[in-house]
């Protein structure tokens, strides 16, 4: 499909989708009835970490417009 | 002289003069479908009656007995049967009366055949990256759209496909955009469509509630959100679409969460598992205290027994000594009461014991005879004696 390419937009290595995914993960893993203390607090750290991106992330990126061009009909 | 013409001749003639579109306006009646195919209606006004013939397959406009409509079409006058009628090409709803018949009766259609089952419905992603637009680029809808999105939230990519969102050829328009974002590759095709415009009148939204949209929307391989603005009947279109939003704006808010409030759901996130780790941690530290005090009171258990055994001994001493003394004060009492019992203390104070010579007590004077010999026992030594009488 041809799509019309914004030009000069670089993409972000950082993957949203990926990183809330691994958040979750983190975020479910707590939930359990006893954690480990040091991985808690290793998993509580990254979890800070993910956050504190995703904050970033969604304050700074704009969003993209594209243009689906027409087949022809 | 005129010329003579055979039937055939003449219906051909007859049929080149009269040849030609037209569009007629009148109100249905008599309206049948025969085997399935073919299609027979009178069209009429207060003073005549016009025959109209067509197949299914070039009308697929649901119409009905006391419908308004403008139809296209040429006059024939069949050779076989000798009829003259409109051979219908195509037919337009007339007055809001009509379209909304017409509207109703395809709803219901399309409804018993599950078109618009909540049960097929699927869920928006919770958090799309691609967002595909079937709207019209210079709509103020369009705008509203992506300000909400702009507003709530970042790093998506909004494709828009443009489409005719009325009048001739909307129908065909959006029907292809559902395809081409369909055909759009992996890393392309949006987590969800967007069917977006604003509001109108039932004639303006009749792209929206042609029975193709409907079913584009319904087969769209990728979930899809209407939001088109109106105040009444909600279109075929939004009722076949996954989630109906109230408005352009509206279909933003529903597709991506707040900043702020994804914000806050990430602290608060955050913040339950600092407080679970603080409870792990608490747990831990009571576990601790009492896995020592436990170990602690296993290590002087030996002491304390031995303490124990020293106290009780001590105890038991303590009442031995007691009763020692107890027993020691009854011995010097006893010694007390024996020695002030001990004839010799008697003796003392000037009484004295006779005996006589078996060494008997003499208590009674007739217990001797005369000249027996006594012993007089005295404090001091003693006195043998003979008893001079009894």
């Amino acid at each position: 499909m041809p799509l019309l390419k914004i030009p000069n937009m670089p993409e972000k290595k950082f993957n949203f989708a990926k990183s809330y995914e691994d958040l979750q993960k983190i975020t479910e893993w707590f939930e359990k009835e006893e954690i480990d203390l040091e991985e808690g607090i290793k998993k509580f750290e990254e979890g800070a970490k993910l956050v504190k991106e995703l904050q970033e992330y969604l304050s700074k990126m704009e969003n993209k417009i594209k243009e689906l061009k027409k087949t022809n009909l | 002289m005129l010329p003579v013409l055979s039937v055939s001749e003449f219906i051909d003639q007859i049929n080149g003069i009269i040849a030609g579109e037209f569009e007629i306006e009148g109100e249905i009646s008599q309206y049948k479908i025969s085997q399935g195919k073919w299609i027979f209606f009178d069209l009429k006004d207060e003073r005549s009656v016009l025959n109209c013939f067509s197949t299914v397959f070039m009308l697929r406009a649901p119409l009905e007995d006391g419908m308004k409509v403008r139809v296209l079409g040429y006059p024939k006058i069949h050779e076989k049967s000798g009829r003259f009628s409109l051979t219908v090409q195509g037919v337009q709803m007339v007055g809001e009366g009509a379209l909304k018949r017409a509207y109703e009766l395809l709803k219901n259609r399309l409804e018993a055949e599950g078109i618009f089952n909540t049960e097929r419905k699927r869920a928006l992603p919770r958090l799309p990256k691609i967002i595909g637009v079937i709207a019209s680029r210079e709509s103020a809808a369009f705008g509203d759209f992506t300000r909400i999105l702009n507003n709530r939230w970042g790093g998506l990519e909004i494709i828009i496909r443009h489409v005719l969102v009325q009048g001739e050829g909307a129908v065909a328009d959006i029907i292809s955009a559902f395809a081409d974002f369909d055909a759009c590759q992996e890393n392309e095709r949006p987590d969800a469509i967007a069917l977006i415009r604003g509001g109108g009148s039932l004639e303006d939204l009749a792209a929206f509630n042609s029975e193709e949209v409907a079913r584009a929307v319904y087969s769209s391989r990728i979930p899809v959100i209407s939001g088109v603005g109106h105040e009444r009947d909600v279109t075929l279109a939004e009722l076949a679409a996954d989630v109906r939003a109230s408005t352009p704006s509206n279909a933003a808010e529903m597709l991506v969460p707040n900043r702020r409030d994804f914000f806050s759901e990430l602290s608060f996130g955050l913040e339950r598992m600092l407080e679970n780790l603080n409870h792990n941690i608490l747990h831990a530290r009571h576990n601790t205290e009492q896995s020592l005090y436990l170990l602690s009171s296993r290590l002087e258990a030996p002491v304390t027994k031995a303490k124990s055994v020293l106290n009780m001994f001590a105890n038991s001493f303590n009442k031995l000594m007691a009763v020692l003394s107890s027993q020691k004060t009854g011995l010097d009492f006893a010694r007390r009461l024996l020695a002030n019992c001990d004839p010799r203390n008697v003796l003392h104070k000037g009484y004295s014991i006779t005996r006589n010579k078996k060494g008997r007590v003499i208590r009674r004077a007739k217990e001797v005879g005369t000249g027996e010999d006594i012993v007089i026992e005295l404090s001091e030594g003693a006195i043998n004696a003979i008893v001079k009488n009894s």
